[in-house]
């Protein structure tokens, strides 16, 4: 889990930032590991040349007292002494005359040579050599990579913090990462619950670090708009209350002067209208509240296990015979067994809106076709039909309040219907798309089934 | 029967006290809650309309307040609000049966003689009703047949509860909505009129079985069994 974690780190940015930072440890104890094994470097080399020549100088010392003889026997006595430095001595025409048999003659002066003896690899040397009075060169060699190997246990050293500054690191910035998104999460779950309706949720407070004073400064924000989405509530069931008891007063007196009407038919038929009318006004108002107190995700309390293939089949069969009577037909496949928890009224409304919505909206003769799925990860439902369907265009306009195409304009209705759908449908989480049926609308609710659906 | 209104607008009240007066009930009305519980506690009533919304506390208080008297009487809920949750709560709360303003006079008595009817049988305590019977016509309600002098009629089973809501009114009227809720358990007015739809077909079988007009339309409002089948 923490590799895939690793492999996302891209989309964690506490990860990437815990990574960085480690990186930048790491980088500091490299830097600060080459310096030193630089210095110290330098500093065993001085200490090697400063031998090779010191040993020279006392060759040169030997040779001026003693001559050859001198030479040849201080180098042995050395041989003997100091056994890590290789000496040998060569005639003006080459030749050797005295020491290790894996020198040549060089030049006066350093050099870097590798050399070769038998049986096993080259060995890098340092050499320096000298010119003496008699035209013979001494030369003095440190066999083998001896400033390498002096360095070698610091950078071992090195590397190993290294390595331990790269896990500690690691393991840091996936706990760091974790923690931190363990606090968001637990804020980002308490937003999506209040998205959904659950206003009185409010973010934790563990304790007054940076989250929780922030978590504080959220839920003041969330406590300000409760207080001022109850008052708007308030205010719409007020001015709902208000206006629908004078509209009712209205309706019933319209209704009564109806039943007393002593006058001619025209009159009544007028009254009768009256009534008519205030009674769309008030189913008007009926459905505006139902749309707001839905979206506000009131009406849970509805909610319960329900079969949803019965549900479905009801339905179909309830309006089988109105379609027929309206000379369209309706025909309908359902998955049996499918359970959800929700509300049946408002799925009931929800399914009746779309069937009456494919019974009005199209021209007799077409082909209404209800499907209930359910899926792998998802439980689909649809209505389709083969009418003249909604241009791609108007397809997320008509979900909205009050919006009629002009195709429509003829039919009776507020532009409400697939609003309520849509808003039925957001409280249960489902989402709902209207798509071509080539030809022919189809309007798809679709629910994604996970463990657990509801919390 | 003799029945409490509480309702708070007065307007309101009193066309409803007329309507029901008119249907041949009796009607008393209270404008507030506290007025509610003391006729409660001085008369005795046959049935309750209560407002949800009432200045002194809402009809869910007088509600409990019966409830806490008076197990038995039937109670009738009026709401302005058309709220889903109000429903489910007025009906936990203890109500037997809501209705949304605004609604037909009609749909109101249709719904108290309903309710009137469930407390007599519920009174009589017979035991559970085995048929149902409307002239020639008898409805067997645990084989599910419908026999039109002696003879059964085919039917499907929504055609039966239909039937047997229109039977059970003994006559009286039974609204679009009430068949709705109870055939159909769908508390909301749907566009389409599939109960004339179901109902059109339900007295086509009994035309065909013979039994003539039995189930007579009221204009705007439901059906009812005619008298004299």
């Amino acid at each position: 889990m923490g590799f895939d974690r690793l492999l996302r780190w891209r989309h964690t940015g506490t990860l990437r930032i815990a990574l960085i930072h480690s990186a930048a440890i790491l980088f500091a104890t490299a830097l600060l590991g080459g310096l030193v094994v630089h210095a110290f470097h330098v500093t065993v080399q001085r200490q090697v040349d400063q031998r090779i020549t010191d040993d020279a100088r006392s060759l040169v010392h030997h040779f001026r007292k003693g001559g050859r003889v001198g030479l040849v026997g201080a180098m042995a006595q050395r041989a003997d002494m100091m056994p890590d430095l290789l000496r040998a001595v060569f005639a003006r025409d080459g030749h050797r005359i005295a020491g290790a048999a894996v020198l040549a003659v060089e030049p006066p002066g350093w050099r870097q040579v590798m050399l070769h003896l038998r049986h096993i690899a080259p060995i890098p040397a340092r050499i320096f050599s000298v010119r003496l009075g008699d035209g013979s060169t001494v030369v003095i060699a440190s066999a083998g990579d001896a400033v390498g190997a002096a360095a070698a246990p610091i950078t071992r050293l090195f590397v190993f913090q290294g390595l331990a500054v790269a896990m500690l690191g690691i393991a840091s910035a996936l706990l760091l990462s974790g923690y931190l998104r363990r606090r968001l999460e637990a804020m980002a779950d308490t937003a999506r619950a209040i998205m959904v309706g659950r206003l009185e949720r409010r973010m934790p407070i563990k304790g007054d670090d940076e989250f929780d004073r922030l978590a504080t400064v959220l839920n003041a924000m969330l406590d300000r708009i409760s207080a001022l989405i109850g008052n708007l509530r308030q205010v719409s069931s007020d001015i709902a209350h208000d206006l629908r008891t004078p509209l009712t007063r209205l309706r019933v007196e319209a209704e009564r002067a109806a039943g007393e009407w002593d006058g001619s038919d025209r009159g009544r038929a007028r009254l009768a209208s009256i009534v008519a009318q205030a009674d769309d006004v008030l189913d008007l108002f009926a459905a505006l509240l139902r749309i707001s107190e839905i979206e506000a995700g009131g009406g849970r309390r509805g909610f319960g296990l329900i079969d949803l293939s019965a549900l479905v089949e009801d339905m179909c069969e309830s309006y089988e015979p109105a379609l027929r009577d309206g000379g369209r037909r309706l025909d309908w496949a359902v998955a049996q067994g499918v359970a959800i928890v929700g509300d049946r009224q408002l799925l009931a409304q929800a399914l009746v809106n779309l069937i009456e919505n494919a019974a009005i909206h199209t021209p007799p003769e077409t082909r209404v076709f209800v499907t209930l799925d359910q899926g792998e990860d998802a439980i689909l439902l649809s209505v389709r039909d083969d009418g003249p369907g909604i241009p791609a265009a108007d397809r997320v306009r008509v979900l909205q309040r009050f919006i009629r195409l002009d195709a429509s304009r003829a039919t009776p209705g507020h532009g409400l219907g697939l609003s309520l759908v849509a808003a039925i449908a957001e409280m249960h989480r489902m989402t709902l798309t209207l798509e071509d049926a080539g030809p022919g609308l189809c309007a798809v609710l679709r629910l994604k089934v996970e463990g657990a659906p509801h919390d | 029967m003799k029945i409490l209104l509480a309702e708070d607008d007065a307007t309101t009240a009193e066309n409803i006290g007329v309507g029901l007066g008119s249907a041949g009930h009796y009607v008393r009305i209270a404008s507030t809650g506290r007025d509610a519980l003391t006729l409660l506690e001085a008369e005795p009533f046959d049935l309750a309309v209560l407002d949800r919304l009432m200045p002194d506390g809402d009809g869910m208080s007088v509600l409990a307040a019966i409830r806490r008297r008076d197990r038995h009487l039937p109670v009738l809920m009026l709401t302005a609000l058309g709220a889903i949750e109000d429903r489910v709560e007025g009906l936990e709360a203890g109500a037997d049966d809501y209705l949304v303003k605004p609604f037909a006079l009609p749909e109101l008595t249709a719904r108290i003689n309903a309710l009137g009817r469930r407390w007599a049988a519920k009174k009589d305590e017979d035991g559970p009703e085995v048929s149902l019977g409307w002239g020639g016509l008898t409805l067997d309600l645990l084989d599910r047949v419908v026999r039109w002098q002696g003879t059964a009629v085919p039917m499907q089973p929504r055609e039966f509860r239909l039937l047997e809501e229109l039977l059970r009114a003994q006559g009286k009227l039974v609204t679009r909505t009430m068949l709705l809720e109870s055939v159909w358990k769908l508390h909301f007015d749907p566009r389409t009129n599939i109960v004339e739809t179901h109902l059109s077909r339900l007295r086509t079988r009994l035309t065909d079985a013979g039994c003539g007009e039995a189930i007579e339309t009221v204009r705007g409002a439901g059906y009812r069994m005619r008298d004299g089948v």
